[in-house]
């Protein structure tokens, strides 16, 4: 059962708004702005927030609704700030992201865009994706499943991508829990099945530091001529409950059938995904793979002298949560003391822990019982720091850490690295223990 | 609120508005073009200023962005509490704003007291329950009487205007609603209000021992590492030091007018600066002794550290800098710069008051081109290729663009680790620019790869 601890107030947040994830998918797409129309500081706060978790440029731009445009509710803001943007940047797409000011006064987006359209024909050519984001509804991995839907809403043409085709055509649907560590690793095992696979959004192209000059908008990550063509695709794979939704229109408006993992974490996981590569390819399982699986194994066997007895505590969006819960418990046989989460409802009920909990890093660290160590973003440090408890950072935002964003955690792989990472904490607990009169 | 944001907006303080016709005055400041704007809201600027208070709650009632995007991102370090590091808010829901959230604000502000017992909360309204037309200074005047605690509304939705605007808004509330309100329990001789330092990375323990070792006693601080107390009897003062003019000079202005303590606007980057804001202190508490003993506090001190500069020194000789940041450090860190013997290309504007530029223009001769305005990042980077400048000194949103064209750069804005004020401060920046600029990762970063040399 999840809780809702009954308060007036949220402190310290866990929460983050649906303009973040919306835009988060947004950078992962070639040449896109994200735009969001809102005050200046909607989107101020939200670069900031994404350029420290990142340590990359973070290319986005406000409407930037001022006093007497917001009252009044005119359009203008909306209107110039997207002709200002496609004069100045020339982007092939631009995401359009409300937010709670907006929504409040009632903006019809569709409406501004089509007065948009006729005043502009020139523009014609520039995709605009509107989604509606308040940030008094939802959570930021709400806003990022709806980016994706709505990106597939409108940017998908029939026709598309009928040509020839050599290989099996897979969408990959990317959610929001994942590091570019991982989607590189869907990526190798996909073209090692033979498929063509196809990320989106991939943050790994944008936000993992290849791009190595100045950009102003998002280079090299999902291209918009494959987003238009991923309804001629063979299948979707949707990674994380959450990006359910997404699959349903490619399945719903272009019949492309899709498999949902809730979750790629552990040995048992990615075994799931590989049945079903073994299955639908029909092709020997690379070697590399083979390889993964034995250390993975041998990290958790080299690891589970410290796993015994431990408890752990887990704040994060529903997708992470799950991912981490399902993975510790079961394979590491780690107990959940307290998970903290936020969304009402979701996968990770399924999960065995004390305590599960519809709220904030507040209700963390009241609930957080004898846990070892804590998995959260960086804002928990200070409840880890007057607890004197270890952080194993993951979520939104992971700042004052390098190297995140290159972390592993789903596939043989993140089970190995996982294995290793929360084996070292556990292991230290033993000693510093062992130490103690 | 049209007619606070007017005098907030007309400050006689600031000779930027002072010099502009009646019609200037009715544009205001200069609106953010849609799709071309950078820098954060009103709420933020309000945020900034009156966070560092960390014996105070402080409690953002709006929507989820405000608080969730924005919590735990300020570098101000504090000593005396730790509720700068909680981030409250209302999250207001849907629900809320179909049926209004003042009860909900309300019980917020009770649970916040009694669970935390902070000296006082601070309550920011943000834009979208301005919109819905939350009476918080009500809610605040109400619940302060019943929780026996201060609880002071900032009005500040993002919507308002910029950043600027933002730190006003803030400064107004502490002179409404807090000056003047409590006794401090001595107020011995050579008292002064420092305002606009916000101990960002520790900055303020870098100027506290210069004051101290002087006999000056630093009375209330604005608000890096104050007390709530502090700022209430910020009016027993003799003499108040703005340091970051552009924010608060507001606050200043009205204490002289208020209760008489005549300000000066200096600065602690650099050791020229610092010498004559230590003087100008001297000057208006009318104190001779003070001024001979600053005289030869200050050549002592600059002895030391221009031996302790002496490795940085050769690395840091004539290498061009292109500052962009704002107001205090656009002018100030020009003296630093200069003193450490290099060339200042461009400093920007975009945050500086006009007298701030005038500092500028002084230390440029007049020279209008090395003023540079609002510029996006492909512009800054340009300009550092056009001037072949060595080094970009910035904030963290700039960072990540000089690294993607392999630029040294030093962060000087809030997300830094290291604090450059007084004579350990011009050490600590000194070796830094010297670290990236002699960095061997910038050598790897130039070279080819082989399959791009064959």
């Amino acid at each position: 059962m999840v809780r809702v601890i009954e308060k007036p107030l949220s402190v310290n947040p866990l929460k983050k708004s649906q303009v973040m994830g919306a835009v988060t998918v947004f950078l992962g797409i070639d040449s896109c702005m994200p735009l969001v129309h809102g005050s200046q500081g909607c989107m101020a706060f939200t670069k900031n927030f994404l350029t420290q978790h990142y340590r990359e440029v973070t290319p986005m731009q406000s409407t930037a609704v001022f006093d007497i445009a917001t009252i009044l509710g005119d359009d203008s803001n909306l209107q110039d700030g997207l002709k200002n943007v496609i004069d100045k940047l020339k982007p092939k797409v631009i995401g359009l992201v409300t937010t709670g000011m907006t929504e409040t006064r009632g903006d019809d987006i569709k409406a501004v865009l089509s007065r948009f359209r006729e005043k502009y024909p020139d523009y014609a050519d520039t995709v605009i994706v509107p989604v509606s984001t308040p940030d008094f509804a939802g959570d930021a991995e709400t806003g990022y499943a709806e980016a994706v839907a709505q990106i597939l809403t409108v940017a998908v043409k029939p026709e598309a991508g009928k040509e020839y085709k050599d290989k099996k055509c897979i969408n990959i649907l990317a959610g929001m829990h994942l590091n570019a560590a991982d989607i590189d690793w869907l990526k190798r095992l996909f073209a090692d099945f033979g498929l063509d696979a196809f990320v989106l959004p991939d943050l790994a192209s944008t936000m993992g530091g290849q791009v190595t000059r100045f950009y102003s908008l998002p280079e090299e990550g999902a291209r918009l001529s494959d987003i238009e063509s991923a309804g001629c695709a063979d299948f979707s794979i949707a990674v994380g409950a959450s990006m359910e939704k997404a699959a349903d229109v490619l399945l719903e408006n272009h019949s492309v059938p899709y498999k949902k993992f809730d979750t790629l974490m552990g040995v048992k996981a990615t075994d799931e995904l590989l049945s079903w590569l073994i299955d639908y390819t029909g092709k020997p399982v690379p070697e590399w793979v083979k390889i993964e699986r034995k250390r993975a194994v041998d990290a958790m066997l080299d690891a589970h002298f410290s796993f015994g007895g431990k408890t752990c505590s887990i704040a994060g969006e529903p997708d992470l949560l799950y991912g981490f819960g399902k993975f510790l418990s079961e394979e590491f046989g780690i107990k959940l003391e307290c998970l903290v989460t936020t969304a009402k409802t979701g996968h990770f009920e399924t999960l065995k822990a004390d305590n599960i909990i519809f709220g904030d890093l507040g209700d963390l660290e009241e609930n957080i019982g004898k846990s070892d160590f804590i998995i959260a973003n960086t804002n928990a440090e200070h409840i880890c720091k007057r607890k004197k408890l270890p952080l194993y950072k993951a979520g939104y935002p992971v700042k004052e850490t390098l190297g995140h964003f290159h972390r592993n955690f789903i596939g043989y792989r993140g089970a190995m690295q996982l294995a290793f990472d929360i084996g070292n904490i556990c292991l230290e607990k033993d000693i510093e223990k062992s130490h103690k009169i | 609120m049209r007619l606070k944001l007017q005098t907030l907006v007309n400050e006689p303080g600031c000779d930027h508005n002072q010099s502009k016709t009646d019609k200037q005055k009715k544009e205001a400041c200069k609106k953010p073009t849609p799709g071309a704007t950078a820098g954060g809201c009103a709420f933020d600027g309000a945020q900034i200023v009156l966070l560092p208070v960390a014996d105070a709650a402080h409690l953002i009632h709006g929507p989820i962005t405000c608080c969730g995007h924005s919590y735990n991102n300020r570098g101000t370090r504090t000593t005396v509490g730790d509720l700068h590091d909680y981030g409250f808010t209302t999250d207001i829901s849907e629900m809320d704003i179909i049926m209004g959230s003042e009860k909900k604000l309300k019980e917020s502000i009770k649970y916040i007291t009694e669970k935390y017992r902070p000296k006082a909360v601070f309550v920011y309204s943000t834009c979208v329950t301005a919109m819905i037309g939350e009476d918080i200074a009500q809610v605040c005047k109400d619940v302060s009487s019943e929780v026996r605690l201060p609880v002071i509304p900032v009005d500040s939705p993002g919507f308002a205007g910029s950043k600027n605007l933002g730190n006003k808004f803030a400064g107004n509330s502490i002179v409404e609603y807090v000056v003047g309100t409590k006794e401090p329990e001595a107020v011995p001789e050579n008292s002064i209000n420092l305002i606009g330092e916000y101990n960002i990375a520790g900055e303020l323990w870098q100027i506290e021992p210069i004051l101290k070792d002087l006999g000056i006693n630093l009375l209330s601080k604005m608000t890096g590492n104050a007390t709530y107390d502090e700022l209430a009897y910020a009016n027993k003062a003799q003499v108040s030091v703005v340091i970051c003019s552009r924010a608060l000079i507001s606050i200043a202005r009205q204490l002289k007018d208020k209760y008489e303590i005549p300000y000066l606007e200096g600065s602690f980057y650099s050791m020229k600066q610092t010498k004559q804001t230590l003087l100008k202190i001297a000057e208006l508490l009318k104190n001779d002794e003070l001024k001979s003993k600053i005289e030869k506090y200050c050549a002592e001190k600059e002895e030391a550290t221009y031996a302790e500069l002496e490795p940085y020194l050769p690395v840091l000789k004539g290498k061009k800098v292109l500052v962009y940041t704002g107001g205090v450090k656009s002018w100030s860190v020009l003296h630093q710069l200069e003193e450490l013997g290099m060339e200042v290309i461009k400093s920007s504007t975009r945050k500086s008051t006009e007298e701030d530029i005038d500092r500028i223009l002084d230390h440029f001769e007049g020279d209008q081109s090395a003023l540079m305005p609002k510029g996006d990042g492909r512009t800054i980077l340009n300009l550092i290729k056009e001037h072949n400048a060595h080094l970009l000194l910035a904030g963290g949103r700039n960072m990540y663009n000089a690294m993607k064209e392999q630029i040294p750069f030093l962060d000087v804005n809030q997300e830094r680790h290291f604090a450059f004020a007084g004579y350990e401060g011009m050490v600590e920046l000194a070796r830094h620019m010297a670290y990236t600029l002699t960095s061997p990762v910038f050598d790897v970063a130039h070279s080819k790869a082989p399959w791009e040399v064959m």
